[in-house]
């Protein structure tokens, strides 16, 4: 399967999730790779605790020199080698392959040409041949990336490949509008991936969108709110369930939300068991959370039609 | 790719007179097929047939295989060398695609680059048409040791930096890529399976008194066998290294061999390479998520229905360059490998038959 995360507005911890679940599906044996396609800002690397490739692969040897043609492949990194966690030295036993192709460091967006699109839809048809879970992280908004992935997703060589969409948004108002926008508004995924020759119900049931950063007004974070305020949570979080619902971005097509954790948003970085457990650092909802969301990510389950 | 042209290399002597010496050089890539079956001989024919007018070669025995014609792809750019020599290579690279037990498919790309000897190097450059009569040969304009250019294209890690070398895993990936590419494939992989790479270099034997085993010891799993037979075509000795998960290199110095037996060979030991490595992971991942109560580990049973027959070790491999398998065996054990890892995937069978019958019983 081959998935693609994006968001419509920046800060949505979308890659910092993606990361985690990619992390957990290859603890629970699952094959998967991870290709940082945020070309502006690569920070896969970062997320991964891969010092060599903080932000990006120097040396002209990453995504984006390969699409335009510079490489004949893109460097892999096998991140079991990587990755600088001591926890996750050795790999655990079990765990399946985790590998990060990471984008260029002061690469950049750029327009598409053809034989980008040869090259890219190569690439992803070889990954999905040899992983189980290729995750793909484009960058927010309507980018050249987007554009690239609609484009070669709709080509034959990759028609038969399972591809998926993940929108990645806040739990807010203005965030819940954009990420509706981003999915089936003008430009969206769906318009855009009409244009470009896919079916419109195929796409529009590939489509699913994650939550971050929700608070949840039950847990013991807000235990010690007053009335008033624990009533006015209530009444914003109704409220917004029943935005997302007008929007098309209600239950049905949730694969999951990711409580409000500071770890989550001001290390941006992986969270192990050691960090629940051990330091206390992170909230055990959030693991429950993100395990929760890997195993739904590969579960076909969740991405039936309705 | 480029042009199509026929046939393989030319069955020559790897070493020619005058001082010059030939070096043949490849990469074979191997991976499973991207389709939820095995493909049935006119399907596995469709599949390689990738030159319009070219005859697929396809043999029934002992295992189903089928062979795309030669595609011939011109070259000129700088050779590998360990030493950092900058020496063009001008001439045509020859692969080809194939498919076995209508299931798994190689990618192979060779050339035989004839080097400039002492006093006789290769003036200048050649027209097209000369390149073109002689596919998959490179002629190299100056001076480069035989030995300098084996080093730097088996030790080199190509397809990772900006290509300004001869990248002959480039070329072979990308006609892997074109084969799995093939609309008659469904891309419903029954299980995921890396791919593999498989380099090999064929040098001329050195001048040493016949029999005489020069062992050096290389790094990681390295295996040495020597012969000493002066037969017409014969292999003075042999290198097989594990690299890494994925690279394999295969260093041979003979003479008098033909190198279509030797591509031949070459795509024969790399796939028995990728069963083993393959079913060996598929093995090493079951044994520590063990189902446990006699279960099958459900990673077992595609290993079972779609690998474990194509095991056919040397079916395809000349009288002359039998000994090398002979060789390897003894000293790496593929079939010993094999045949514990097959067993032991039957014992899991047979227990889990066992715990299927008595929770009847129960």
């Amino acid at each position: 399967m081959i998935l693609f995360a994006t968001s419509d507005k920046g800060g949505t911890g979308r890659s910092v999730t993606s990361c985690n679940v990619a992390l957990r599906c290859a603890l629970q044996g699952h094959d998967v790779c991870y290709l940082d396609f945020d070309f502006g800002s690569p920070t896969a690397g970062a997320i991964f605790h891969v010092d060599s490739a903080a932000r990006g692969i120097t040396g002209g040897r990453g995504l984006h020199s390969y699409l335009e043609g510079s490489v004949s492949a893109p460097v892999e990194l096998d991140l079991w080698r990587h990755i600088e966690r001591a926890e996750l030295r050795p790999p655990p036993a079990g765990a399946a392959r985790l590998v990060l192709l990471p984008g260029d460091e002061g690469g950049g967006e750029f327009p598409i040409d053809d034989e980008m699109i040869d090259r890219c839809q190569r690439l992803l048809r070889r990954l999905a041949e040899e992983f189980e879970l290729v995750i793909v992280d484009l960058s927010a908004g309507r980018s050249y990336a987007l554009q690239l992935a609609l484009e070669v997703t709709a080509r034959p060589a990759l028609r038969a490949v399972t591809t998926r969409w993940l929108v990645f948004h806040r739990w807010t108002r203005q965030h819940i509008i954009a990420a509706a926008g981003l999915a089936y508004g003008d430009h969206g995924i769906v318009a855009t991936g009409v244009d470009k020759g896919h079916v419109r119900d195929q796409l529009d049931d590939s489509v699913r969108f994650v939550r971050t950063a929700v608070p949840a007004p039950e847990s013991s974070q807000f235990a010690g709110l007053l009335p008033t305020q624990a009533a006015w949570l209530q009444e914003t979080d109704a409220e917004l369930q029943k935005l997302a619902a007008r929007r098309r971005v209600g239950r049905s097509v949730l694969l999951g939300s990711v409580p409000l954790d500071p770890v989550l948003q001001w290390r941006e970085q992986l969270i192990l068991d050691s960090d629940v457990r051990t330091l206390q650092i992170a909230n055990k909802e959030t693991n429950a959370a993100l395990d929760a969301l890997a195993e739904d990510v590969l579960n076909d389950d969740s991405w039936e039609g309705l | 790719m480029g042009a199509e042209g026929g046939g393989c290399a030319e069955a020559k002597d790897a070493t020619s007179a005058g001082g010059r010496s030939d070096v043949l050089v490849g990469e074979v890539r191997t991976g499973l097929l991207a389709n939820s079956r095995a493909l049935t001989e006119p399907e596995a024919t469709a599949v390689v047939a990738l030159s319009p007018g070219s005859q697929v070669r396809v043999s029934a025995r002992p295992v189903p295989h089928a062979v795309s014609p030669g595609l011939t792809l011109g070259v000129h750019c700088p050779v590998p060398s360990a030493s950092g020599t900058r020496r063009d290579g001008l001439g045509t690279v020859l692969s080809r695609a194939s498919l076995t037990s209508g299931r798994l498919v190689q990618a192979s790309t060779h050339a035989r680059i004839v080097l400039g000897g002492r006093g006789s190097v290769i003036e200048g450059r050649r027209p097209w048409a000369h390149h073109l009569v002689h596919p998959g040969t490179i002629e190299v304009v100056g001076r480069l040791p035989a030995d300098d250019l084996a080093d730097g294209f088996l030790l080199t890690a190509t397809g990772d930096g900006p290509g300004v070398v001869l990248d002959l895993g480039a070329v072979c990936g990308r006609l892997l890529d074109q084969v799995q590419e093939s609309p008659i494939l469904d891309q419903k992989l029954p299980f995921r399976a890396r791919r593999t790479r498989f380099r090999f270099v064929l040098l001329p034997c050195r001048h040493t008194a016949a029999g005489e085993s020069f062992h050096h010891s290389s790094a990681g799993d390295s295996d040495t066998t020597s012969g000493s037979s002066r037969a017409p075509g014969h292999v003075c000795r042999v290198d097989f290294v594990v690299a890494d998960e994925t690279v394999r290199t295969l260093r041979m110095h003979g003479s008098g061999l033909s190198l279509v037996d030797v591509v031949g060979l070459c795509e024969d030991f790399a796939l028995h390479d990728w069963l083993l490595t393959t079913v060996q992971h598929v093995v090493a991942g079951s044994r520590v998520r063990a189902g446990g109560g006699g279960r099958l580990p459900s990673q077992l049973k595609p290993v079972i229905d779609h690998l474990l027959h194509v095991w056919m070790p040397a079916a395809r491999v000349g009288e002359e360059l039998l000994p090398v398998w002979v060789g390897l065996e003894q000293r790496a054990g593929f079939s010993r490998q094999w045949e514990s890892l097959v067993g032991w995937i039957r014992d899991q069978l047979s227990l889990s038959l066992l715990a299927v019958l008595g929770d009847g019983a129960r």
